[in-house]
């Protein structure tokens, strides 16, 4: 059946890089990535106000932590670990490193309650930034939403408490089970 | 440092005072300076500052705001000094967020002790310069004092279950591993049958080739009863030359066929020593019961009795020419043994 959508995504959208650049690789400046982050943010702004904006970033990041969850993550679960959360933190860590997305580390972890407080450190969207008044990471929250989402099959609500942009060195999370 | 040429208007229109007597309104100024200033000094540095700046300050809002920030960085601080890492602090820019990531690389640092304190040794600390590198150290040692101390234990429990020359259950462990299997027959009415096996004339081979020979012969033999019985038959080394073996679920019938197998390729096989080859044999008693014959007790000593009877089968192998399987008196209503030929 036809897609509702133009670009309905798959990670199939995410195309054979080996193929398509075997003299640059799959890294980029990271520049470019912001440049086409904020320029999206600024028109959508323009367009549907910061509030939906922020909304429309949330949810393009719970989608990609999904499929970074059930692309990346869960293909390099430990199948002796299977549902285990410190597994799952390790794998993270790993994948957010080697990808060059950022440090990621756990202040707190309640499973029983479903309550993470969660950094991220030279994140790919805030670190560097000016200093600005309000919290930035909202793709952020919304990936970190996806991961956790896809895991434990729980509906999460991630906000960011701390970023870069209003003064800290580390993007500081919290997360809740809904 | 001071330019005249960017002094502020304010100060250039107002008259020339008398040099070390600013005017009036440039003393008051600078008194509320001052005072502001020790305000703000007494913030940081103070063991114990007001709560808020002297009413005559507290006009200025933006001071106002600025102290109850240096408060709240203070108070964090303090706390952090403490080790109190549950306050929050509300304040944003530079000094705040070097405070906060400071209390988040510690709050990380004790959610991973916790996880290794929980044996996940794979955490490792890279956010703390020097004491990253003691602590990372620590943890591998500790890592690798747990392997080794789990191998310990592991040698120190199979030591203490095992012989050591045979490898086979020593004679202790086989009375608690048949003990249970004895009750657990007693219980479902199932046949448990024994077998007391001994090599004949050991003493001459140790006479003959030493005791080097002797001990290769013994874990000959252990490894060969092993290669013939089931997962599920319990073989242990009685003593000395003498092996005993526990055979779950098999009436008389089955045991002494198994008895005549393990004879049979102890027999018919010299065994390999490093002198050449040693031809030896073995004789066998068995016993066992039914549920006919079931105890009323798994007891040690209703065990033992069962004990007794092979082994006074075994004395009457040795005695009837040695190299034989003999049998204790069968139960009545013995079924023959289909399932282990």
């Amino acid at each position: 059946m036809k897609s509702p959508n133009q670009y309905q995504f798959t990670w199939d959208l995410l195309g054979d890089i080996a193929l398509g650049r075997p003299n640059l690789g799959p890294t980029t400046r990271l520049e470019v990535y912001r440049l086409m982050q904020f320029c999206f943010r600024d028109v959508l702004e323009k367009n549907f106000g910061a509030k939906k904006t922020d909304q429309i970033f949330y949810d393009s990041g719970k989608l990609a932590g999904s499929e970074f969850y059930q692309h990346i993550l869960a293909q390099a679960e430990n199948p002796n670990q299977p549902g285990d959360f410190n597994e799952l933190i390790r794998r993270t860590q790993k994948a957010l490193s080697d990808m060059g997305i950022g440090i990621l580390r756990v202040e707190k972890a309640d499973l029983a309650a479903g309550s993470f407080i969660l950094t991220v450190s030279e994140d790919l969207d805030c670190s560097g930034l000016p200093e600005l008044d309000f919290e930035i990471c909202v793709y952020d929250e919304g990936f970190i939403a996806g991961i956790l989402e896809s895991f434990t099959g729980k509906s999460f609500k991630v906000k960011e408490i701390d970023c870069w942009c209003t003064g800290d060195r580390t993007c500081r999370f919290s997360a809740e089970v809904v | 440092m001071g330019d005249p040429n960017t002094a502020t208007p304010e100060f250039r229109d107002t008259p020339q005072p008398e040099k070390d007597s600013p005017p009036t309104g440039e003393a008051e100024a600078i008194e509320l300076l001052e005072i502001a200033l020790r305000q703000l000094e007494d913030s940081v540095f103070a063991g114990s500052p007001p709560a808020s700046p002297p009413a005559r300050l507290s006009e200025i809002g933006s001071l106002k705001e600025f102290y109850s920030s240096l408060l709240a960085i203070r108070q964090f601080t303090l706390a952090l000094a403490n080790g109190d890492l549950s306050q929050s602090l509300q304040v944003k820019g530079h000094l705040a967020g070097a405070l906060k990531s400071l209390q988040a690389s510690l709050r990380h640092l004790t959610w991973q002790t916790q996880r290794i304190a929980e044996g996940d040794f794979s955490h490792r600390v890279d956010f703390m310069g020097e004491f990253s590198t003691a602590f990372n150290t620590m943890v591998e040692r500790l890592q690798e004092t747990r392997a080794e101390n789990a191998r310990l234990i592991e040698d120190i429990q199979r030591l203490a279950i095992t012989d050591p020359l045979t490898g086979l259950f020593n004679r202790r462990h086989f009375f608690n591993v048949t003990t249970l299997e004895f009750e657990r027959s007693r219980r479902y009415r199932n046949p448990v049958s024994l077998i007391m096996m001994d090599i004949d004339h050991f003493k001459h081979v140790n006479d003959q080739y030493g005791h080097t020979v002797g001990d290769q012969v013994l874990r000959a033999v252990a490894s060969r009863c092993r290669e013939t019985l089931r997962k599920t038959d319990v073989l242990g080394r009685y003593g000395g030359e003498e092996f005993i073996v526990l055979l779950p679920e098999t009436g008389l019938n089955c045991a002494r066929l198994v008895a005549e197998r393990l004879r049979k390729c102890i027999a018919d096989t010299p065994i390999s020593v490093s002198d050449g080859q040693v031809s030896i044999t073995v004789s066998l008693g068995v016993s066992g019961y039914s549920a006919d014959s079931c105890p009323s007790e798994a007891t040690a000593e209703n065990f033992e009795k069962y004990i007794n009877l092979a082994d006074g089968a075994l004395y009457r192998a040795k005695n009837g020419g040695r190299n034989q399987v003999v049998v204790s008196d069968p139960p009545p209503n013995e079924q023959p043994c289909l399932e282990r030929i």
